[in-house]
């Protein structure tokens, strides 16, 4: 009997557990729904895409056979409903789809808060290809010259740089008083607002949107907290994003910030699991989100082996995210925010021309890093993290990040 | 200046090919796609895309026909490690991928031709047919009475003297340029407690390695350690990049004590006594791909220059922005060898100065082939030193 797997979501988890399924079961039935209407992208390189770096086609991140070649059917729908009890699930073009295994993999999308005016053409946000699509037409197709971006968080930074590129005048309101106040440290949040400023970005930090003003059903501007009036022909809201479960609602699935998954990334059901970022670990008590690509990845691997044999626990590691913003690469790994005290000390390696590393030292070991510009040293730090390996703060003073490497790579056994 | 982290050293060795594909397993799904590392490649058509890349390189992927071209010719110049915004080391991949042609049997003629000649079985790498080869291609002895001498004895040898210092010059001993006998000349000048270390059973591995012999390029650590060992030196000297990434690997596989020095960080050691003459007259330097980049040591050669002349950097320097030298086309094809060259020499040109100085031997030769009467001078570190050193 062949065994029926579907997939809803064709992101990075879907798709690696797809791929992983496929390798270890040759024959079974691989369904993925889709709920874009695009094949799997790179969804972090679009603001590439979106300033012309790359094409669409180099945008999409398997080859136009894969699906074909794999023996994977791929379906354009939405699911509505997800029924555990008959393991079946039901779209919104009416297929019932009934599965063996099932895992839920759609993400998560960006909210609108009930502002006045939120409801404007105009108002967008900004998270997927069809959001970033939709919004390039709405730009072009009113001329709009000047935007507002509310959220100063990676997607509100990804954004004002499209919009930058795109030629729009931008302001950020920013409820924090940094940018990037999840991913960075202070210093290094310093770096990329001065790249945004330099390019004539508006800044407005600890400031919130109060009200977005509109005529004839368009935005036309908005008014801040500090009740200053923008004019804006776009309103890009990136405050944040909430898992996507909404058509997971009785389907008796436990869901608590997003759909609970156990080690193995089993649900409530145990024919039911879920990966990437609607999926939510409860360890201990404690809620661990999924955050970045990678770890999106690695989760969507380890559940479409799951899916095919169970058993293999996902393997919590060192936090490491490194990805760019604005015109820098960044990469923040361990406990990077570990705020100083104590044993806790930040040793800075390296600072200026857009540069800045810092390690976060617990005693004589690393816990954590912090880098801009350079990013080689990651890896290094992570396994330096990773063995507990002793260094003495002392020699790491006054180091270039790229010293950082030669130190680091003299004790793991690395052979590359 | 080195140290051990310590902690290290508890963790199970893998061997390389291992660790290879576990790299490969986890930094294949961290590629986001933005394409930066196929920019900065000197090497790949751009006909190549980044999934086809990444969809031959993991685990079950088969290679097409692009991408076994460009797993011939990837100089492993590490330009794309740097500017990739998740730090998937592209670099690292295609030694996988590199791995994959090998073992499939689909290595060009360059490589086949090669390794014909050197040969290798596991235990001991068979020399005789590849040094006649490396003479005749390296013009060994030529009519230079001196370097015969001086250098002749050391070749393959098995037997060494305890010293202080050992000078690595693995297959380069053979070469026509004067750097490796010019080493030796400065040491003895400098009363230095020396051995040499020279040929092909002293192999640092990293031909096997750029061919995808990674197996062959373990078991030449392997044997490399074995014959450090026997000098107990406190410092290894060479002049060549990838021998000294090389030993900074073999130092920490098989927890060797000594130190590992380039040639510049050791004529810095001795700048007191070099007594160097100092000229007025601007060169340029090209940074080595292993030493400024890999290794992150831009500053020793830059410091030792200063000493020597006056130094304007080219447009692309330093650790991030530095270019390939083209690995002496043997894992290129010629006609991208020549443009990699040429472009290299316009801007070394576009400085101003009329020299190029480079401090590692495989950089010196791969331009020694395309050196053009109108073009910029290419010297080795070292040759400079010991033209100026203010010697009697």
């Amino acid at each position: 009997m062949k065994k029926k797997y579907v997939i809803i979501g064709a992101g990075v988890a879907g798709v690696t557990a797809a791929e992983t399924i496929r390798a270890k079961d040759p024959d079974g039935a691989i369904t993925i729904i889709n709920g874009e209407p695009f094949p799997f992208y790179f969804r972090a390189a679009m603001s590439f895409y979106i300033k012309g770096a790359i094409t669409e086609d180099e945008l999409y991140g398997k080859p136009a056979v894969w699906a074909q070649k794999n023996n994977i059917r791929t379906l354009n729908d939405r699911v509505k409903q997800v029924r555990v009890d008959n393991k079946e699930v039901c779209t919104q073009n009416g297929l019932t789809e009934p599965y063996d295994k099932l895992l839920v993999a759609t993400g998560a999308w960006p909210f609108v808060a009930p502002w006045p005016g939120a409801d404007l053409d105009g108002v967008v946000t900004y998270r997927s290809l069809t959001c970033a699509r939709h919004m390039i037409d709405y730009i072009k197709k009113h001329a709009v010259k000047k935007a507002v971006v509310v959220g100063g968080g990676i997607l509100g930074v990804e954004l004002v740089e499209d919009l930058h590129n795109l030629g729009l005048e931008t302001t950020l309101l920013a409820r924090e008083s940094r940018v990037l106040e999840l991913l960075l440290d202070p210093e290094g949040s310093g770096i990329i607002l001065d790249q945004m400023k330099s390019d004539g970005v508006r800044v407005l930090f600890k400031t919130e949107l109060k009200e977005i003003i509109g005529k004839d059903g368009r935005v036309e501007g908005i008014v801040t907290s500090g009740g200053e009036t923008i004019e804006a022909g776009l309103v890009g809201v990136a405050i944040g994003v909430r898992p996507h479960i909404d058509f997971l609602e009785g389907s008796g699935l436990v869901i608590d910030r997003g759909v609970i998954v156990d080690q193995r990334l089993n649900t409530s059901d145990p024919d039911v699991y879920s990966a990437g970022d609607v999926a939510v670990r409860k360890v201990n008590g404690s809620y661990i989100p999924c955050r970045t690509w990678l770890t999106a990845a690695r989760q969507g691997r380890v559940a479409g082996a799951n899916m095919v044999e169970g058993g293999e626990p996902f393997e919590e590691k060192v936090f490491f995210n490194a990805s760019h913003a604005y015109k820098s690469i960044y990469s923040a790994v361990g406990k990077y925010d570990e705020p100083e005290g104590g044993d806790i000390r930040h040793i800075r390696l390296e600072a200026g021309k857009g540069r800045y590393s810092k390690l976060v030292m617990d005693g004589d070991r690393i816990i954590g890093g912090v880098f801009i510009g350079y990013v080689t040293p990651v890896w290094d730090v992570c396994r330096a993290i990773e063995s507990g390996a002793k260094v003495d703060p002392e020699r790491l003073a006054g180091l270039k990040g790229s010293q950082l490497t030669e130190i680091l790579t003299s004790g793991p056994p690395l052979l590359f | 200046m080195k140290q051990s982290v310590a902690g290290y050293k508890t963790m199970a060795m893998k061997t390389f090919s291992t660790q290879l594909s576990e790299w490969v397993e986890l930094n294949v799904l961290n590629c986001i796609g933005v394409d930066e590392c196929m920019k900065v490649c000197p090497a790949v058509d751009p006909g190549l895309s980044i999934k086809e890349l990444n969809e031959a390189t993991r685990d079950g992927g088969v290679l097409t026909e692009a991408t076994l071209k460009f797993a011939a010719d990837c100089v492993q110049c590490g330009r794309c490690d740097s500017v990739c915004p998740t730090v998937a080391g592209r670099s690292v991949m295609m030694l996988k991928l590199k791995e994959k042609m090998a073992e499939s049997g689909l290595s060009p003629e360059s490589h086949k031709k090669y390794f014909a000649l050197k040969g290798h079985d596991k235990s001991r790498i068979r020399q005789a047919g590849f040094n006649a080869f490396m003479k005749a291609r390296w013009k060994f002895g030529g009519g230079e009475k001196l370097k015969s001498e001086k250098l002749a004895p050391h070749i393959d040898k098995e037997r060494f003297k305890k010293a202080e210092y050992l000078f690595y010059f693995g297959c380069y001993i053979f070469t026509k340029e004067r750097s490796a006998v010019q080493c030796v000349d400065m040491a003895d000048r400098l009363g230095m407690d020396y051995e040499v270390l020279g040929g092909l059973i002293s192999c640092c591995g990293w031909p096997s390695l750029m061919a995808g012999r990674t197996e062959e390029s373990e078991d030449c650590h392997k044997h490399l350690a074995g014959l450090i060992d026997r000098s107990s030196p406190r410092f290894v000297i060479t002049g060549c990049a990838e021998c000294f990434m090389s030993l900074n690997k073999v130092r920490v596989k098989y927890d060797m004590a000594f130190e590992p020095l380039t040639t510049p960080m050791w004529l810095n050691r001795f700048a007191d006594r070099l007594d160097l003459k100092k000229d007025d007259s601007a060169v340029t330097f090209h940074d080595s791909c292993h030493i400024s980049r890999k290794s992150g040591m831009p500053e020793p050669a830059r410091e030792l220059l200063s000493r020597l002349n006056p130094v304007t950097e080219m447009k692309r320097s330093g650790p991030d922005d530095t270019f390939c030298c083209g690995y002496w086309g043997l894992h290129s094809n010629p006609a991208n060898l020549k443009s990699i060259h040429n472009s290299r020499f316009d801007e070394a040109m576009g400085t101003g100065a009329d020299t190029m100085v480079v401090e590692c031997v495989t950089c010196l030769e791969s331009f020694a082939e395309s050196v053009k009467p109108a073009g910029p001078k290419v010297v080795d570190i070292v040759s400079l030193v010991y033209e100026r050193m203010n010697h009697r």
